[in-house]
């Protein structure tokens, strides 16, 4: 139906100044494929073909220059969600109220310190291995302007990368043409939505020498690629939370051929993303009077609150021991509630089993059989109070685990907050730059 | 600007002794090390290899102590080849021929900005066959390893038989510099000792 | 793309009845990470101590592994092969355990498990003979609700110590402590 024009990156080299760089992006909604031709009389014969193409969006944007999307309009305009200077800065120029451009096409500058969470559009070979001699570019060395479409969701359409050193533009898709070959975009959401765009260079007085592309640039190690930029990330303002357990041994139990079950229940506010909350590990024979499991299962939960403060998830077991008649025998039960927060630790869960008589006692040793015991209601309180008298149980073995939880978060507004103190890099420029903004927050409370 | 492509580590310590339990199965002992690091490492100060002094022990004691220094510095690129130091253990038997004792080996460490001691199991190869090992009984020379860097690399020492007797005590400590710039991240300090 | 580097050893497997072991081994991944350099599996020598009940095989490790998200954390899988006179082998300990999630040195015990054996001849047979069960379908370690049917016997440990090198976690949002 169309040919899908491959996008490639452009390399130019220039001695101009990269401040005189104009380029115009235009984006039309395709609502049709098929060209049916007008019969209206034009006098102008070239307009017959583009008709069935809707333009929603056209804009002229000069090197480093801030357009702002509805988004981040609703965001900045509300200070407190500013948190370092570049973003007051927005805030100020929002408010003001000049040279305040938004539409659907927006862009992101130098300062914003942006990088995009997905794969760039320019592939000159889709599946390559990761060459482990990477050099992360210095940030004096580059700078580097993304021109993004906010259609839901936020495509990125150009990106334009300049290095003064060597006076080399390179962008990525190269500039192109509405009628001989723009780009295509295909959204499938509700039902499939496409659009085309082009970019084109309008700088008055750029000089420009295309240089040849070359797949593994002679410019830098650096491959066109950006694999440092490709990560799951969990979506915005939400976190995710990865859970390793490991099941390590049980000790002090009466039967043999033991086996654990284990149900996990999270709080309500988190979905359940990869993983399984329920299972059971194989039965074990033990070794002086220890069984050892050593089974581990993982996973991950979604929240949708921004940072969540003291969330626990609980965990039931249940130790069960089936002999060689195959009789059942309930050995201890047990839970245990771990806080979801980055931590590492080993636990030792000593076991009940409930006690239901002589009757019961005699049962269990010539029949076996499992009662059934509602274990999430027995450590749950109602009405106010948790009331287990009437219960008699006998203490059985206890059972080690252990548990490690990894925290990821995708704040945009956080990132100029440092997570981690120990990847500080101390020199000069940080600690002038951490005065300043210290001196700021003094100064909006005094 | 190359320090930010490439962090150095600059490790610094001694081989302090061999231990083995009951006596070792030779006198006059020496050791020869050799520092191994993968293709993106560079030496560029301090010795990759040595070979100690002969040294015995006490009569009421099991400590064969050497007191070697251990120095040397790397720059490297990608943590991957970590270097490892081969240690390869001779003496001379009952005959007062020279023979090999065993092999150990060990990563340099990671982290630590203390001495940490570490303590390496001792692995002798045995022979391949009964006859060979008749032979080596009766000559009193232990088989040997025609390349010990086999023990370096995992790929290649499938199927080589060994027994473990004794241990080589060696404390090293490793300072390391831009690695943080890198964007690695190396953890809390662990503690002085490690051992099994 | 974030960066684990794993560097260590297999030190020794220890708490085996039978004296001469190897060790096969492997780093198990989900599908989000990728292994860029290193081996990701190996076997050891095979072992024996001439004092103690152990086995020492000292093998390095040393794997450097990408990913794209933090799901599918590596686990490294061990399994126990004890040799007989004549050279035959067979299983005597499974374990994994997850690669530990905060940068630095671990010391890590596996605790491994081996098939029971069912009936009386089953006993005669891992003793005197050529030993016990090995799994028919390895996935069966693996795969979720019905394990309490398959029945097993505790069996030794195995000592690994790796040091962790993170890369660019952090740049992802990503926390451990």
């Amino acid at each position: 139906m169309w040919r899908k024009y491959d996008k490639h990156s452009a390399i130019y080299h220039t001695k101009s100044k990269i401040e005189n760089l104009h380029f115009s992006v235009s984006l039309k909604n395709i609502s049709s494929l098929i060209k049916v031709p007008k019969f209206e009389k034009t006098s102008d014969v070239q307009s017959l073909s583009l008709d069935n193409d809707e333009l929603i969006g056209e804009l002229e944007i000069k090197w480093q220059e801030k357009v702002f999307s509805s988004v981040e309009v609703e965001v900045y305009s509300d200070v407190e969600n500013c948190s370092n200077e570049v973003q007051r800065k927005y805030h100020n120029l929002i408010r003001d109220g000049e040279n305040v451009r938004q539409g659907k096409i927006f862009t992101y500058v130098q300062e914003d310190n942006f990088t995009p969470s997905e794969e760039l559009l320019c592939h000159t070979e889709s599946k390559r291995s990761i060459p482990y001699k990477k050099e992360t570019p210095d940030p004096n060395e580059e700078e580097v302007m993304y021109v993004y479409a906010s259609l839901s969701p936020d495509v990125l359409l150009f990106e334009v990368r300049w290095r003064a050193k060597e006076g080399v533009l390179i962008v990525c898709p190269d500039f192109n043409d509405c009628e001989d070959n723009p780009y295509y975009i295909e959204i499938d959401s509700d039902y499939r939505h496409l659009y085309s765009y082009t970019v084109k260079n309008t700088s008055p007085s750029l000089d420009m020498l295309s240089a040849k592309l070359e797949k593994n640039m002679k410019l830098g190690t650096r491959p066109i690629i950006d694999i440092d930029r490709i990560f799951d990330m969990p979506p915005k303002h939400s976190t995710r939370f990865l859970v390793l357990l490991e099941i390590q041994s049980a000790s002090f139990f009466e039967y043999e051929n033991l086996h654990i079950r284990y149900k996990i229940s999270i709080p309500d506010r988190f979905i359940l993303e990869e993983g399984e909350l329920m299972g059971s590990t194989h039965s074990s024979v033990s070794l002086n009077s220890i069984w050892k499991f050593g089974h581990c299962f993982q996973f991950a939960i979604l929240s949708s609150t921004k940072v969540p403060i003291n969330e626990n998830f609980t965990i039931y077991l249940e130790a069960i021991s089936i002999d060689s008649w195959t009789r059942e025998r309930p050995e201890g039960f047990a839970f245990y509630t771990i806080e979801l927060r980055p931590q590492q630790i080993q636990i030792e869960i000593p076991c009940f089993r409930v006690d239901y008589g002589l009757l019961e006692r005699i049962e269990r040793f010539f029949i076996g059989g499992r009662r059934h015991f509602d274990l999430e209601k027995f450590c749950s309180g109602n009405d106010g109070m948790l009331n287990r008298y009437r219960t008699k149980t006998i203490s059985t073995g206890s059972l080690i685990m252990q548990c490690q939880i990894i925290m990821q978060r995708n704040d945009d507004l956080a990132r100029g907050i440092n997570l981690d103190n120990d990847l500080c890099v101390f020199n000069l420029e940080d600690v002038l730059k951490k005065h300043h903004e210290a001196r700021v927050r003094l100064e909006s409370v005094v | 600007m190359e320090a930010v492509t490439c962090f150095h580590i600059s490790v610094t310590g001694q081989i302090e002794f061999a231990s083995f339990p009951l006596g070792p199965d030779g006198s006059q002992l020496f050791v020869r090390y050799e520092v191994i690091a993968g293709p993106d490492w560079e030496l560029v100060a301090g010795l990759s290899a040595g070979i100690t002094q002969c040294s015995t022990s006490r009569p009421q004691d099991e400590k064969i102590v050497f007191n070697m220094p251990l120095e040397f510095s790397y720059k490297a690129t990608n943590p991957f080849g970590w270097p490892q130091i081969v240690f390869c253990i001779y003496g001379k038997n009952i005959w007062g021929v020279e023979t090999s004792l065993g092999y150990a080996r060990i990563h340099a460490p990671v982290f630590g900005m203390e001495r940490r001691r570490i303590v390496a199991p001792i692995l002798i190869p045995r022979c391949a066959n009964t006859v060979a090992e008749i032979m080596s009984w009766i000559t009193g020379k232990n088989a040997e390893l025609r390349n010990p860097k086999i023990l370096t690399e995992g790929a290649k020492n499938k199927g080589l038989q060994t027994d473990s007797y004794g241990e080589l005590t060696v404390s090293l400590q490793t300072i390391s510099r831009g690695a943080n710039r890198m964007g690695y991240d190396w953890g809390r300090q662990q503690s002085a000792e490690q051992n099994y | 793309m974030a960066e684990l580097h794993i560097i260590g050893q297999i030190v020794k497997a220890i708490e085996f009845e039978e004296p001469k072991l190897f060790c096969k081994w492997s780093i198990q991944i989900g599908s989000s990470w990728k292994v860029v350099e290193g081996e990701s599996e190996g076997q050891t020598v095979t072992a024996l101590d001439r004092l103690e009940e152990s086995s020492t095989f000292a093998h390095p490790i040393d794997v450097h592994l990408g990913t794209r998200g933090v799901q599918g954390w590596p686990k490294i899988h061990v399994e126990i092969f004890a040799v007989n006179a004549v050279n035959n082998s067979w299983p005597v300990g499974f374990g994994f355990i997850h690669i530990p999630t905060q940068p630095g040195y671990h010391l890590l015990e596996i605790n491994t498990w081996k098939i029971a054996p069912y009936t009386f001849l089953d006993k005669l047979r891992e003793r005197f003979w050529s030993g016990g069960y090995t799994l028919s379908r390895s996935d069966l370690i693996y795969s979720g609700t019905e394990r309490y049917k398959i029945l097993t016997k505790s069996s030794g440990k195995v000592l690994v110590e790796v040091m962790l090198l993170y890369r660019n976690f952090a740049k992802f949002g990503v926390e451990f402590k």
